[in-house]
């Protein structure tokens, strides 16, 4: 248990009576950029929202920083340094998009500290950058994520989960956000990125997941489980 | 919104509410008691309509039994001042605390539920308490009514000395949504309004917050009644928990803009002053004319008022559409 940045024991997840997630175990270190990839329906993003606080565990435990966290309200989460983009985006849409950032860094206190940390993402992001005023709802789906991408590292995270950080945008798009979260990953965040698409952590993930049915079915070292024929024939399909 | 688009219109905006100001103060001064009696109405439903403008339309609740607040400050106040011979003053700060206490009592439970849900909860908040007042009568005296001290005074005299009160409660409530307007109290309630779960993924507390909003909007609307108390000298069940009073203060807020700053207190005008001009020419058609005009208002309004956030989305997600449907 000790050393892992998030480690969640034999989690249970679901809506009511509905269960949509079985007995998922998944630890990452600090550090690492792990990868959950599965179908659409396999139980990704309640697993995402289990972990954000968003629902509680139907059953089992969730630990961040060796602290269990699994009653913890999604917002005192956030405070604890695990950061998500949800699927969808979810930007303030109706506000600019420098009102965004600064709603991202809200929790920090320290005007200095938010500025620097805005400094920081305009610069991982120079298109943002040239569009702070423009109302969000307003730019492309991909400004969209990197701004929702931006939003997040305003919070200055340990941990930064991206829910489909692919989903609906041009591979040119997806080229530019991953070189940013690799520079994120450089300076010490911890990355979990979901998505439907498998080609997606290969070359830079270190570890894979992947689920099937709301449970896990494959994991190990990225290169290996994302490109072994078994996962394309048998989970994710053709 | 580009801050170009603003400048020209912030400086005649700032030019308007300076006119309006000293022409609140002037008429004080030069009215006659009809003039000051509709002014003074102008200014309690201004007030009203600020108080559900921070719940409503900051914080995206729409709180349409907002009139309980406004009810409770008639009551505290009026057994404050019989039952307990207090001075008026006592009587509203008690009003004051018996509103925040309210609204930090029924928020814990009430904002678990969104959009309809909460509305239809406020209304029924609203019922209960005066169904409690009603029959409470070892209390508030029931359907009798309490009979409040006189103000000391002469008839025009009082007049003007409500007018000034429920004046500086309309400034009041703008100052209240002014500075709400720029704080990081305000930024948060309007991340809460433009999504909830989002605000929650940026370390806002939601309930910390919108139990806060109500809490502020609910005082507001607690010394509106706790003035209009005092100024009627006669309150009953039925007159304090009136949702009429919610209702005008919901369309003046539509008409002026939810979330905008100054834009109630002008709809407040437009729609008070419209109403007494319909209501002296057109006595037995009024109320089907003012419903008209209500209906007008909200098709054809819109667009000029604090809707432009809405409006600035629905665009975007057109926009936003495009370069998807072109990939495919």
């Amino acid at each position: 248990m000790t050393g892992h940045l998030l480690d969640l024991d034999q989690v249970d997840a679901g809506y009511g009576a509905l269960r949509v997630v079985w007995d998922v175990s998944i630890q990452i270190l600090a550090g690492e950029w792990v990868v959950l990839v599965g179908a659409s329906g396999a139980g990704k993003t309640t697993l995402v929202r289990t972990i954000a606080g968003l629902i509680w565990p139907q059953a089992g435990t969730v630990r961040f920083d060796g602290r269990d966290i699994s009653r913890l309200p999604a917002h005192l989460r956030v405070r604890a340094g695990l950061a998500m983009i949800p699927e969808g985006r979810r930007l303030f849409g109706g506000m600019s998009v420098g009102d965004n950032l600064t709603l991202g860094g809200f929790a920090e206190l320290d005007k200095a500290e938010r500025a620097r940390r805005l400094a920081y993402v305009y610069e991982l992001f120079p298109a943002l950058a040239a569009r702070r005023r423009q109302i969000a709802a307003t730019m492309s789906g991909g400004e969209q994520q990197m701004c929702a991408v931006a939003r997040a590292l305003m919070l200055s995270p340990k941990l930064l989960i991206i829910d489909e950080l692919s989903f609906g945008l041009a591979p040119s798009i997806v080229d530019a956000i991953i070189e940013a979260l690799i520079l994120v990953r450089k300076s010490g965040t911890t990355l979990f990125v979901i998505d439907q698409d498998v080609s997606i952590g290969v070359g830079l993930a270190d570890r894979a997941y992947v689920m099937r049915s709301g449970r896990l079915v494959m994991e190990g070292e990225a290169d290996r489980v994302l490109r072994d024929p078994l996962l394309h024939r048998e989970y994710i399909g053709a | 919104m580009p801050k170009s688009r603003l400048e020209g219109g912030a400086a005649l905006r700032r030019a308007v509410v300076v006119a309006l100001f000293l022409a609140t103060i002037a008429g004080g001064i030069v009215l006659d008691n009809y003039w000051l009696r509709s002014l003074t109405e102008v200014f309690l439903i201004a007030a009203i309509a600020q108080s559900i403008n921070i719940i409503a339309g900051f914080t995206g609740y729409a709180a349409f039994g907002q009139v309980v607040f406004f009810g409770l400050g008639n009551y505290a106040t009026a057994i404050a001042m019989t039952r307990l011979d207090m001075p008026f003053i006592a009587g509203a700060l008690l009003g004051s605390v018996v509103c925040a206490g309210f609204a930090l009592v029924c928020g814990w439970p009430l904002f678990r539920l969104k959009g309809h849900y909460f509305a239809i909860a406020t209304l029924g908040l609203n019922g209960a308490v005066q169904a409690i007042v009603s029959n409470w009568a070892s209390l508030t005296q029931g359907g009798a009514g309490i009979s409040l001290p006189l103000p000391p005074g002469n008839v025009l005299g009082n007049a003007r000395l409500f007018y000034a009160a429920f004046l500086a409660l309309m400034w009041a409530s703008v100052v209240v949504v002014w500075l709400l307007n720029r704080t990081r109290f305000g930024f948060a309630c309007r991340a809460i309004r433009a999504d909830e779960e989002a605000a929650s993924a940026a370390g806002i507390n939601p309930l910390l917050y919108k139990t806060s909003a109500w809490m502020v909007s609910a005082v507001l609307a607690g010394w509106v009644g706790s003035v209009y108390a005092y100024w009627q000298s006669y309150i009953e069940p039925s007159v304090a928990f009136d949702m009429d009073i919610a209702v005008r203060g919901f369309v003046i807020l539509l008409l002026g803009g939810p979330g905008s700053v100054f834009g109630p207190v002008i709809a407040a005008f437009v729609f008070q002053l419209t109403s007494i001009v319909v209501w002296s020419y057109l006595l037995t058609f009024h109320l089907g004319l003012m419903g008209l005009l209500i209906m007008a208002a909200v098709l054809f309004l819109p667009e000029q008022s604090g809707w432009t956030n809405i409006r600035a989305a629905l665009a975007a997600r057109a926009s936003a559409a495009l370069p998807a449907f072109a990939r495919r």
